[in-house]
């Protein structure tokens, strides 16, 4: 194929113009396709040169609870709003075609949105981390996060809070610490995926206190994300065994069923 | 809504616009995906609550998928960006992209002011704009393959550009 084909796929794909099958056809095309990758990446890339500077890594961003507040009441009221709008309006028919009307009768689908949605829940429930017993080693950090400096939490590395004269595992639970700073830091910033990746890393079994609070937390991160198989596992977890969070749990188990 | 959403239709929503490539690990563009997924509802709920996006029908999902499609070619296009310029000039010193991405837009408002008029136009249509290959041709009063290779090679100029006041920093 020629470059000129190459640029009207690309630009047919860009406009909208190819049905959702041939998107993914073309997806797949420049996955397999060195040449059509890099000018499609070169398209990309030239249109990123006129987005306004808007940086990737946050500005602080203390409020994380209020702006959820927010959303959540705006999901609430666009769910009441397409269920006003998918209520039946058609007009009642006759006895006579009510009785001939062979056709299967199903259930209308009700919206689940009625409840309380996912993220509604997880703005109710959620509050920034409160140092108990942390380690004074990894204190510079807690604080960090506590201040809203997300950028040094997330680019601190062993290096940077590990104790030269301590056995492993002082420093795997520094580690664990830090994983744990780095997912709250993460919520925060509201990336819920790239948090539950270090939330998760900072489990342990038998679970322990930070297992605790970092199953909390994942928790929340999935309830943000919808992802409901996650939330019944994490909350069944935590309801089952004495914890801080063990009635939060299992409120969330109740609210969800 | 969100939970159905992403049940029904993030697979093939992702399907649609997440491919393969060396410079960014498949993991890392999953989760710019999910980001972006969650973004995309944000802004989404909001322009519904005030009143900025109205939505005729309860299909929805067409609308949705528009906007995510959009948001993620950008973030995707500047995470591109990003991995190009770390392995040209190595990470900054400050962890994040911020400075370059200021840098990016003066250096961008400087190769627009050089190049010359017609491809200035074209791309002010194209890329801030927004404007597709239809409405350019019809602005423009050509055909539409014809607005795709000038606005083509008007981006290769501009791109040669934009590197040599690179070089000139």
């Amino acid at each position: 194929m020629d470059e000129e084909a190459y640029l009207i796929r690309i630009a047919d794909y860009l406009d909208g113009k190819m049905s959702p099958a041939g998107e993914e056809e073309f997806m797949r095309d420049v996955s397999g396709d060195a040449a059509l990758r890099a000018l499609f990446e070169q398209e990309l890339e030239m249109a990123a040169l006129f987005t306004p500077a808007t940086p990737s890594a946050a500005p602080v961003r203390r409020t994380f609870p209020y702006r959820v507040a927010a959303v959540a009441a705006a999901v609430v009221a666009v769910a009441v709003g397409v269920y006003i709008v998918t209520v039946d309006r058609t007009p009642p028919r006759s006895v006579a075609a009510v009785a001939s009307d062979t056709t299967r009768v199903v259930a209308p689908a009700r919206p689940d949105t009625l409840r309380a949605t996912d993220p509604v829940l997880a703005a109710r429930y959620y509050q920034p981390y409160e140092s108990a017993k942390d380690p004074v080693e990894v204190s510079y950090y807690y604080n960090q996060y506590r201040r809203g400096r997300y950028a040094d939490v997330l680019d601190a590395k062993p290096v940077d809070y590990q104790v030269l004269d301590a056995g492993g595992s002082k420093n795997a639970r520094l580690q664990r610490y830090m994983q744990l700073y780095k997912g709250l830091c993460l919520l925060e910033e509201k990336q819920p995926g790239r948090a539950r990746r270090y939330l998760d890393s900072a489990w342990t079994s038998p679970p322990d206190a930070l297992t605790n609070t970092a199953q909390w937390y994942s928790l929340l991160a999935a309830l943000w994300q919808g992802d409901r198989a996650a939330v019944h596992n994490l909350a069944d977890n935590l309801s089952r065994r004495p914890n801080p969070y063990q009635d939060r749990a299992r409120k969330i188990l109740q609210e969800l069923l | 809504m969100l939970a159905s959403l992403s049940r029904l239709h993030k697979a093939s929503f992702f399907r649609r616009v997440v491919f393969a490539q060396a410079s960014i690990p498949p993991v890392l563009l999953e989760e710019l995906a999910e980001n972006v997924f969650l973004q995309t509802w944000e802004t989404f709920v909001r322009k519904l609550a005030d009143g900025s996006l109205i939505v005729g029908s309860p299909e929805y999902t067409g609308l949705f998928f528009v906007m995510f499609k959009r948001g993620y070619l950008r973030e995707l296009g500047k995470e591109l960006r990003r991995v190009r310029v770390e392995n040209e000039y190595g990470r900054s010193p400050m962890g994040a992209e911020s400075p370059t991405d200021e840098a990016f837009s003066l250096r961008t408002r400087q190769a627009l002011e050089k190049i010359g008029e017609n491809c200035r136009q074209l791309l002010t249509w194209r890329y801030i704009e927004g404007l597709s290959h239809d409405a350019i041709a019809v602005r423009k009063r050509i055909d539409r393959a014809s607005s795709i290779k000038m606005v083509s090679r008007c981006g290769r100029r501009f791109a040669e550009l934009w590197r040599s006041i690179v070089h000139q920093f």
